[in-house]
Formats: C-alpha cells, structure tokens, sequence
C-alpha cells in the first residue's frame, strides 16, 4: 500500500516539474557547413557564442544552448536539420551557415513549416523573399545579392574601368540568381550583356582549366566571380596562367575556406584581386566599442583576437555576433509577453519571429548600432527582412601579411 | 514327352542364360575398376569450366566497376546529390550519351543518408523490391566505409537462377566527404538452363565471398570459385552427368566387347548342339506335317475345282486336255469325251476369233508367263460367245514347268450390254447439241464453238457472225398453224446448210432466230453477201398444202474484222445490228459498223449516267403552276421530272425516260420524284404555304404498285390535295383489270384522277364512264392549236362538252399567251397550264413564284 502511494507521488512530482524544466531551455541550431567550409562556420559559431555568453547563455531565465549541425555544403542536409528542429520542442531559432544553396533549395519548407532561420552569411537575393502567399521565416544580416551584383557590377565599371567582364559564377541557385541580377545592372550601366561562364559545384582542376581557356576566348579585362573557396582557388589558379592580367572582383563566397592559403600571394596580388565584405574592416580603422567588446568575449574561448584581421573568415564572426544579439532582443521581447508562457514551440517561434519584426531600437552591434532592422514583409517591401543595405558593403583586398584589408587601403598602400 | 519346340526352347534358354551371366560379370568387374577414374576426371572437367564461367563474369562486372567509379565524378551528379540542381538531368544526358555495358539494367541514385533519390532504367530488366532494398543497405554500407562494394542480391533461394543481380556500389564525393551513393545495376546472366546435348549441368550462384552459407554440406561436387577482384565468387553445385554418362558408355562399350569375345564360342556351341540334337528330330516331324497338308489341300481344290462356276482346264505342254471341270462342259457345250486329248484353240476358237489375242495367248504359252485375254469362243463351232481367259503355267516341285492351267468365264452378256450402252451415248450426245426439227446445231454447240473460236490470240483470221431472225414468223403460226410453222423453219434450215460448209456453221438457237458463225472467211463483206443470198433465197414463197407462205428475214451482221469490239462480244454486236435491221424497217441486211458501234455506246453511256443519276439523287421534281381560269389563283402544282445533270443542265424527260424504260428504272425513277415533292409539299407547309393541290403523272403499271400507296399514306402534311394525271391511252379497250380497282381505293384514300393529254388518244364514252375522272386536261396540242383553227375550237369545245355533261373540271394545258388564256377562260376551260404564267420551276423558284404570283394562292381552307 505505502509502495504504491510512493509511485504515485513520484510520478505527480516528475510530471509536474518536467514541463517547468522543459520549458526553461530553449535551443539555438547553427546549420553550417563544419567539414568543408570550416572557417566560415566556426567564425559564425564563434560570434553566436560571443554574443551569448554577453548575457550568459539567458534570456529572462530562460537558459538558452546552441546545437551545431554540420550540412557539409549538402542542400539534402540542410533539409534533415531543418526537419530535426521542426520536431524539437525547444528549438527556437536555426543560425545558417555561409553556403546560399542550403536555403535556396529548402526555402519552401522553411516558410511552410514555422523555421526561424537567421542568415548571418548567406547572401543569395531570393532567400529572404517568401514566395508570393507563404510567410516569410527568414532573416537575414549579411550582404543581400540584390545589392552585392549591382555592387560588384558598379565596382568593375566604375572603380576598375573595366570594358570587358565576364562572369564566372557556381552552377547552382546563388550563382543563377545573381546572373540576372548583374545582367541588369551592367544594362542600366550602359554596358553590353557580359559573357557567363557557369562551372559545377563539384569543379576539378581540368574542368577549371577547360573553363578558364573557354573564358580566355571573349579576352576579359575583368572576371566578376562568385566561387566557394575551394572552386575559386582552383579557377584563380587556372585564370592566372591562362589570363595573368586579368582583374578579379569576387563575391565573398571564397573566404568560407582557406582560400589564401591555396593562392599564391603574386597570384591575388598579381590580379588585383578584391573581394566584397561588410564595412566590419572599416569599422575596426575606425575603432568601435562594441568590436572592442566581441573581441574580448571571443578572447575568451581560448584564441586570443587583438584586431578582427586576425579572426579567421572574420564576416561570419561579425556578421554571426550582431545577428544573435538581435536575436536575444527579441526573444527577450517575446518571453516577456503573457502568451508566451503557456505557448507551444511552434508559437513560441512565431512569437519571436514578430519580435523580430518590430524590435525597437538601438541595439548595438559590431557593424553598426541598429534601428528597427527588421520590418513586416511583403511584395512591396522586399527588403523588410534584410538588417543591412548597400551602405554596409565595402570591397577588401588581400595584404601578404595581414590577411585581409580595405581595399581603398591597399591602394593607399601602393 | 517333350515335342520338338518345346526342345528347342529349352535349349535356346540354356544358351541364353549362360551369355548373359557371363555378360554381367564382365560390367561388373570394369565398373569396379574405373570408378575412380571417373569420378577424378568429372571433377576436373567441372572445376576447368568453372574457372571459365568465372572469367566470363568477371569481364561483365569489370566494365561496369570502371564505369561506375567514373560516373560517381560527374559534376552534374553531384550537384543532384548535393540538391543544388533539383533534378538528375544532367547525369540522364550523360548517361545516355556513353556506351553502357550490355549488361547493366539500371542507375540508382541515393543521398547522404542513403535515402532513394531517382533510379535510370537503361536495361530490359525490371528490377524487384528485394534489390531496392539491398541496394539501399549497400549505400548505407558505402557511405560508412567510403569504398566501392559489390554485392550480390540474393533473390533467388530455394531455386537456381538463370541470372543474378548485382549491384556496384559507388560513393560520390564532395571535397572528400561521401554525399551520395551511386548504385549500377548488373544482370548477370549465369545460363543455368542445361541444354540438351549438356554433359556437366553446372548450377552456378553469385555469393559474397565470405558467404559460404549456399554451400551445401552434403554436396561433395560444390565449388567456390573467386570473381576477380570484386569480393564475389561463383558458387558451383554440379548436377553432372558427365560420371554417369561415361560410365554408361564405358560399362556398354565394355558389354560390347564381351558380347563380341564370347559370340563366337557360344554360337559353335549352338550350332553344333543344334545340328546334332534338333535337326534330326526337326527333319522327321517336319516332313510328317508336309505330306499331311499337301493331302488336304488337294482334296479342297479338286473339290472347289468341280463346284466352280469358271471353266478350268489343265493342259499338257503341247496344250493337249488332261482335265477339265464340270462348267467348262457346260459353257463350251461340249461333252467330256468331245474335249480329252483336244487342243482347245482348235476346239473353241473360229473364224472371228481375234487373232491379236490368238497370238498374245501363243506368245504367253511360249514364255510360260501368265495371261489373260477377253476372246470369242465358239460352242459347237458355230454359236459364238466371250469369255474372259486367265492361262498360267503349272510347274513341279524343282520349278519345271508341266503343263498349264486355263480358267474361263462367259462374259457375253457384258460385251452386249457395253455395245448397247455405247449406241445410246452417241445418239445422245448429237441429240444435246442439235436441234431436234432441223438438226442444225443449238445454242449449246454454236456456245461451244464459238467459245473455242474466241481463245488464244486476237491476230487470228477474222470471224464473222451472222444474226438472222424470221420477220412475222409468229403470223405463219398464228394463222396455219405450227405444222407450217416447222415446214418453213425446216426450208430455211435447209437454206443456211446449204450456205455454210468447211469449218463454218449455222445455227438455230431458238425459235425463229438463226445464227451462222464464218470461220472460213470472216470478212464483213463475205458475211454480207452470204446474208444477202439468204435473204433472196428465204424471200422465196413456200408451197404448203396449196397454200402460199412468204416469210422475210432480218439481219445482223458483226465481224471481228472491223475490230470495234472484242470476239466475244461479236453475238452481242450482232445482236445490235440484228435490232436496227428491225427497226429500219425489217426484211433487210446491217452490218455493225462504226456508226452502230457509236449509237451502242451511246445509249451504254446513257444508262450508265442514269443509273449514276439516281446512285446520286440527281432526278428532281420541278412544278408547274396551274391557275384558276376566272380569278388566275394558284389551285394547284403539276410534278415533272426534271434531270440536273452536273455536266449537261437540266433535262427534260425526253433524253432520258425512253432509256430509263428500257432499263426498267421508271419507277425507281417515279418513286424517287414523288418521295422528294412529298418532303417539299412538308416544307412548304412548315413554311406556312399550303399548296391546294399537287398532280403526278403515274402510269397503269405504276398505279398498282404497292409503294405508291404506302408513300401517299405516309406523306406528313394535311392540306394539299394529292390527284394522279393517267394518260388517255391507258383507257383503251385493253386497260389491266385491276384498274378499276386501283382506282376506286385511291378515291376512298381521297385522291383525284385526272385524265391528261385528253384528245390525243382514242378512249371511248364507256370507258370514261367507268373510270369517272375528276378533271379532264385537254391535250396542249389542241390549246396551242386553237386561236388558228377553227378545227381545234370545235375539239375544245367538244371536250368541254364531254366534261360538262359529266359534271367534271377541265384544264387546259399548253397556255402559252394571253391569248390562250383567255380564249379558254371564254371556252369554259375551269383551269389553265402553261408558260403564260410559268414553266416548270424548282422547288426553290416555286416558293418565290408563289409569293410573288399576281393572282396570289387559293386558301386552301
């Protein structure tokens, strides 16, 4: 008799403490590519953590813990992470990771299923614009390709003078997305459609080759470029042999790797070669207390970083820091309203997705102290989820010695 | 005691039974020996063949290996994989631009958790459920270990497999990480099905290597046998034959050549036991039952001998009688006495007597072979009588012949019997092809003739036919009876046999018509004076019981010389001819010339038309009005057949009805004009126009046919009156006796008749009195006549008369002017006809003529 009221008890007990627990954890997925392009993903990670450990893994009590989810550049992974947090109960938001293909591909089932997704690399345009009639779960604070090609475009012409561009750019989504996007900017810039030469994903040097002799027949003086690290390695290489003075403008898809290490400096150097970031270099010339700040927290993980050169694939650390910072501000929000208590995940998401939307201002990020960043969307506000804009691009050239620089420095330099 | 078979088989047995042991101890002894032999060799045969069939597979799976592996590195594919690019495209069009192995079926695609992507059939081969789910194992295999596997898919236990399927599993890398899996699919075919002429029946199976489970404990023949590099092996279980095969061979062979080494002894020893035991007792027995059998059969033939009903006679050499049986007493009439010690050729044959057979007898006799001939005996030298003869000569026991045997039977009766029968087929056969009264030749000889004139080639000499047909023949018969009828046709007959002779003939195909074929001379001039001469001679009067008879006779004449027309078609031609020589007039020669030929063709193309005519609907009713003398109200329509021809226009009747008649298609013709002016009276009348009245033509004929009827009943409007127009000549005295009846059930059906073309023919008061016509139309002769001829008036007014005094309406037809018109309207006529108001008009002016007409349409109301 006494052994059963002691089960019963036990099981009240584990019953009604249980949820409490539950609900006092919530996590946070990074989905990124951690074998491949691991650079970008730690240096994303890197900054997500920074910025949790400012307020100490909490947000209004609630202990929040990050789960890192490795999708190998693979779409068809990004997809089982994506269903993995769908099933969770206390997946609250996912981080993205520096490859646009992942979101492009699975963007549908994101807007469908209630994901909240936070991009803080990925720059493919279409990502953070829902199809007509879905919701839009997506946000982003990265550079957006609606303003990089135009950006790229406007660099070549105007900055480099260039007559001749070609583009070279990766056969899947953000690659085909951009090619009509940097068409039409090169036509309001007066210019001729550029010739395009698409290269596989799964590039090998012949293949590379083979592209950059093809490339060689239209006699470029300028190669607008779109690559991951190791496809642009491998193209740059092959470029430099077959056109040794031809200028490269790159998106920033090639800082998710190593890919300095697998150029020769008199290669990069050799053709001018720049690259497109956010304005977080700028911000360190000019110092910044908030940069001041992420640099110690990051200290912190055991890699001392005295200036945001030394971080590696240093974007995804800025990008990754400002994002989650205002990730907590609307969670914060959101936890403190009266429904979320008793909110099942999926609303919960929800919740934070509209924090997200109508966050008051100024919160403080590296790149820049943000207002209002993110705004309800629709058709005739295609921009609503995107935190930064076309002031926030800059252009960064490699330096032999200190990795990556401004690029107007670099021709300062010279 | 034992009798001599019962010896024999004792002994035989013995024999027998001694070979035959010997035999088995011999098979015995060489089995034992060469067992292990056998069984070494069967199994170095099984293990040589099946380190072929190993390399035989191997060379099937190495290909496909390398090619897998080279695929797992298409950019395209990997995109897929990565899920970059949504479909497979690019790795479809690579695969369908490279030459595949024959053997692979099929392309499975899995992603990084080995989950089915697509699949690519380029094989025959469905693939099953089981292989799906090796497959998808083997990539979760691939894409832990990171290397190529090969593995078999067992879905054949429990029977053996005429092929097997395999996968090669291949992971497709991404910067070094596994992504996806490529998986080909492999038939190998492993021809398990044993031929016939198979000695080693291998059964072969595809196992892992490691797997040796198929292996069966109990099977001592079982073989593994390593595939290349792939990790599979063959697993070989033999049903061989080969042991058991040569063994058989071998322990026959051996038997054989036992059988051969003991022949020789065991057969002297039969023999010698043979002629010294059986023989003797065989010899004794043997010729006991001989001498028994020769008795019987004696006796039995002497006695079939006597009581047979043939002669039999049984000679010497020199053919002298030494025997003979009771019916050759009988059929030769002579005694016994009369015929021993005769040669029965002096006895029995005479002076008619075939000598032909005479000889072939002698000549038999001579050779000793056997004979036999129908002969004429004589009995008694002097009654003759047929016999048919059978002689063979007898020979003694050493083969020498003694003597002969004759056997003989009466078949008189038969060779009378065949005598008459051929007599009667001979007068029979003339009597088919010619014509008993004249005995000329009939239409079947001249078909026959004519038929074999007309084969073989057109460059023959010239043939000519001459049609001849008596004119008023029918009135000899008619007035002096048939006797002279036949007495006129037997001198004409007369007349044309003496006319033709050599190869020419003439005919009487029937009746009074004649023909006569030339052959000889076919020209048409010869053929022409040949008629000609006829004709004076036919045209000769006949002397019959002191009465003069004249006949002349019309000809036709066709000659194949002219070539207007084929041989065969000469009779027809002819015919034609035969036709206008009547019609000009009778009497006289027509030779088919071109100009006939044309006029023939003429009328062929005419009735050709008209049939294609009404084939196509192309007869019509057209309408002509008919207006009220007083107030010139249309009161009614007459129908008249109109042919639209597509070439020609419209025609009136008379290009056509005499030819239509003579096809007998006036009254499809009439059924087909009335059954589309019913349909348009329909129309008018949904149109809202009621004609008062509509008029046919009909002939007598026409009247009672029952189609008529039906159509009026069934027509399916109800104001307009239906009346039928009838000549004036079918009044006369000779009218059909259904007339009067036909006419009655039209007028209680509420028709009217009319009488058309009154005054042109030659009805009497009483018939018009029976028929009792609703109106009478005077004959447009009259009409048109009558402003000018006081004649014409007085014919009109006589007829208006007539209808007066019968309280009946008369019409006037032919009204061509004002003039007529009113002429008439005075005279008294009560309705008028004619192109003054309207010619016959189709049915789609008539509606407008109607709306249009000054005197407007009488309310039928």
């Amino acid at each position: 008799m006494f052994r059963n009221v002691l089960k019963i008890l036990t099981c009240v007990v584990v019953l009604g403490v249980a949820p409490s627990a539950w609900a006092d954890r919530l996590s946070l997925y990074i989905d990124a590519d951690f074998s491949i392009s691991r650079r970008a993903a730690e240096a994303i990670d890197l900054g997500v953590h920074t910025a949790l450990a400012e307020v100490g893994y909490q947000v209004s009590g609630i202990q929040l813990d990050v789960i890192r989810k490795d999708h190998r550049a693979n779409s068809k992974r990004t997809l089982a992470n994506l269903r993995a947090f769908r099933k969770d109960p206390q997946a609250i938001a996912i981080v993205g990771g520096s490859l646009s293909p992942p979101y492009l591909t699975n963007k549908q089932y994101i807007n469908e299923n209630g994901i909240l997704l936070l991009l803080p690399w990925s720059a493919a345009g279409p990502i953070t614009r829902a199809d007509a009639g879905d919701e839009n779960w997506i946000f982003r604070l990265s550079v957006d390709d609606t303003k990089a090609g135009p950006f790229l475009v406007s660099r070549a012409v105007n900055n480099a003078q260039c007559r001749r561009t070609a583009l070279l750019l990766i056969d899947t989504g953000w690659g085909r997305a951009n090619s009509s996007t940097m068409q039409e900017a090169f036509n309001d810039a007066g210019q001729d459609a550029a010739p395009v030469f698409m290269f596989s994903a799964g590039l090998g040097t012949a293949s590379a080759r083979s592209v950059a002799e093809s490339m060689a027949t239209t006699r470029p003086d300028c190669v607008i470029m779109l690559a991951s690290a190791d496809t642009g390695a491998l193209l740059v290489n092959e470029l430099h042999e077959v056109l040794p003075d031809v200028k490269i403008i790159s998106h920033w898809g090639i800082l998710a790797g190593e890919f300095e290490k697998q150029v020769s400096p008199a290669a990069r150097m050799g053709m001018h070669m720049e690259v497109l970031q956010t304005c977080g270099l700028e911000v360190q010339q000019r110092g910044g207390t908030a940069l001041t700040r992420a640099l110690n927290g990051a200290s912190q993980r055991g890699t001392q970083f005295d200036t945001l050169s030394d971080v590696p694939s240093s974007t995804g650390f800025v990008h990754g820091y400002d994002l989650t910072k205002l990730f907590l501000a609307a969670l914060e929000q959101a936890v403190n309203t009266v429904e979320w208590g008793d909110a099942p995940i999926a609303a919960r998401r929800d919740m934070v997705r509209l924090a997200l939307e109508n966050l008051p201002g100024p919160i403080e990020g590296i790149l820049k102290s943000y207002e209002r960043p993110f705004r309800a969307y629709s058709m005739t506000n295609p921009d609503a989820h995107e935190a930064l804009g076309m002031p926030d691009l800059c252009m960064a050239a490699f330096s032999e010695a200190r990795g990556l620089v401004l690029a107007d420095s670099v021709q300062r330099d010279r | 005691m034992r009798n001599i078979g019962s010896i024999n088989r004792v002994f035989w047995v013995l024999i027998g039974c001694s070979f035959a042991l010997a035999l088995a101890t011999s098979a015995a002894a060489v089995w034992i020996t060469s067992k292990p032999f056998l069984l070494e060799t069967q199994r170095q045969a099984i293990v040589s063949q099946a380190q072929r069939e190993a390399a035989r597979v191997d060379a099937i799976l190495d290909p496909s290996e390398s090619l897998t592996g080279f695929l797992t590195s298409e950019p395209a594919l990997l995109s897929y994989v990565l899920g970059y690019v949504m479909t497979d495209d690019g790795f479809v069009d690579r695969i369908e631009n490279t030459v595949l192995p024959a053997d692979i079926s099929e392309f499975l695609i899995f992603d990084f958790s080995g989950d089915p992507m697509s699949f690519h059939i380029v094989g025959t081969q469905s693939q099953s459920l089981d292989m799906m789910q090796v497959a998808r194992s083997l990539s979760l295999e691939v894409l832990t270990t990171n290397e190529m596997t090969t593995k078999v898919v067992q879905s054949h236990v429990g029977r053996i497999p005429d092929r097997q399927t395999i996968l090669i599993a291949a992971p497709i890398f991404h910067q070094g990480f596994a992504e996806g899996v490529l998986v080909t699919v492999v038939d190998v075919p492993l021809y398990n099905a044993a031929k016939p002429d198979d000695v080693i029946a291998l059964n072969k199976r595809i196992v892992q290597s490691p797997d040796v489970a198929h292996l069966k404990a109990s099977d001592d023949n079982a073989i593994l046998v390593p595939i290349g590099t792939t990790g599979l092996s063959l697993l070989f279980t033999s049903e061989s034959n080969l042991f058991k095969t040569i063994g058989q061979e071998l322990v026959s062979k051996a038997i054989l050549a036992v059988s051969a080494a003991l022949l020789l002894p065991f057969g002297v020893f039969g023999w010698l036991g043979k002629q010294t035991i059986l023989r003797p007792h065989a010899e004794v027995e043997r010729s006991r039952n001989k001498l028994r059998e020769q008795q019987k059969e004696l006796s039995e033939l002497a006695a079939i001998a006597r009581k047979a009903e043939e002669a039999i006679l049984i000679t010497d050499l020199d053919t002298r009688i030494i025997w003979h049986n009771p019916a050759f007493e009988r059929i030769s009439g002579y005694s016994a006495s009369q015929i021993k010690g005769q040669l029965p050729s002096e006895l029995l044959q005479g002076k008619n007597t075939d000598p032909k057979a005479r000889a072939t007898i002698r000549a038999a006799l001579i050779s000793h072979t056997p004979v036999t001939v129908e002969v004429l005996n004589y009995r008694n030298v002097t009654e003759e009588y047929w016999v048919r003869l059978s002689i063979s000569t007898l020979f003694d026991d050493l083969g020498k012949p003694y003597g002969y045997m004759a056997i003989s039977s009466d078949i008189s009766d038969r060779k009378r019997d065949e005598a008459n029968l051929l007599a009667t087929t001979s007068a029979m056969e003339w009597q088919a092809l010619h014509d008993e009264l004249t005995g000329l030749p009939n239409r079947r000889c001249f078909n026959a003739t004519f038929e074999e004139h007309c084969r073989g080639p057109e460059q023959k000499p010239a043939l000519a036919i001459i049609r001849i047909d008596l004119d008023h023949f029918k009135n000899v018969n008619d007035t002096m009876g048939h006797e002279a009828g036949d007495l006129v046709l037997c001198k004409v007959a007369r007349i044309l046999r003496d006319a033709t002779s050599g190869q020419n003939i003439s005919v009487r195909i029937g009746g009074d018509e004649f023909i006569i074929l030339l052959v000889d001379d076919g020209s048409l001039q010869a053929a022409c004076d040949l008629a000609h001469s006829i004709l004076q001679k036919v045209a000769k009067p006949i002397d019959y019981e002191g009465k003069i008879i004249r006949v002349g006779a019309s000809f036709g004449i066709a000659s194949s010389e002219c070539q207007l027309v084929e041989r065969r078609e000469l009779v027809r031609a002819a015919d034609a001819a035969l036709y206008l020589a009547k019609e000009r007039g009778r009497n006289q020669v027509v030779a088919y010339g071109a100009e006939e030929h044309r006029k023939v063709i003429g009328v062929r193309d005419t009735a050709e038309q008209i049939r294609r005519g009404i084939e196509r609907g192309e007869f019509e009713p057209f309408y002509q009005p008919q207006v009220d003398a007083q107030s010139r109200e249309v009161i009614g329509v007459e129908v008249l057949a109109r042919w639209v021809h597509p070439d020609r226009g419209v025609l009136l009747p008379g290009s056509f009805l005499r030819v239509a008649e003579q096809l007998s298609m006036l009254s499809t013709l009439d059924k087909m004009i009335m059954e589309k002016a019913l349909k348009d009276v329909s129309t008018l009348e949904e149109k809202g126009v009621c004609l008062p009245k509509i008029s046919f033509n009909v002939t007598a004929n026409r009247l009672s046919d029952p189609d008529l009827l039906l159509a009026i009943d069934q027509r399916d409007f109800g104001e307009t009156a239906v009346s039928f127009e009838i000549l004036e000549s079918v009044f006369l005295d000779d009218q059909p006796e259904f007339l009067d009846f036909t006419l009655d059930l039209l007028r209680e059906k509420g028709l009217s008749i009319e009488i058309d073309d009154f005054g042109s023919g030659h009805a009497s008061m009483i018939s018009l009195m029976r028929v009792r016509p609703d109106v009478l139309k005077i004959d447009q002769r009259l009409v048109m006549g009558a402003p000018n001829s006081r004649v014409c008036q007085n014919m009109v007014r006589s007829i208006i008369g007539i209808a007066e005094s019968l309280e009946i309406d008369v019409t006037a037809e032919g009204v061509e002017t004002r003039q007529h018109a009113d002429m008439m309207q005075r005279m008294g006529c009560t309705t008028l006809q004619g192109f003054h108001f309207s010619e016959a008009l189709p049915f789609g002016e008539l509606h407008a003529f109607l709306k249009t007409h000054e005197g407007g349409l009488r309310n039928t109301g």
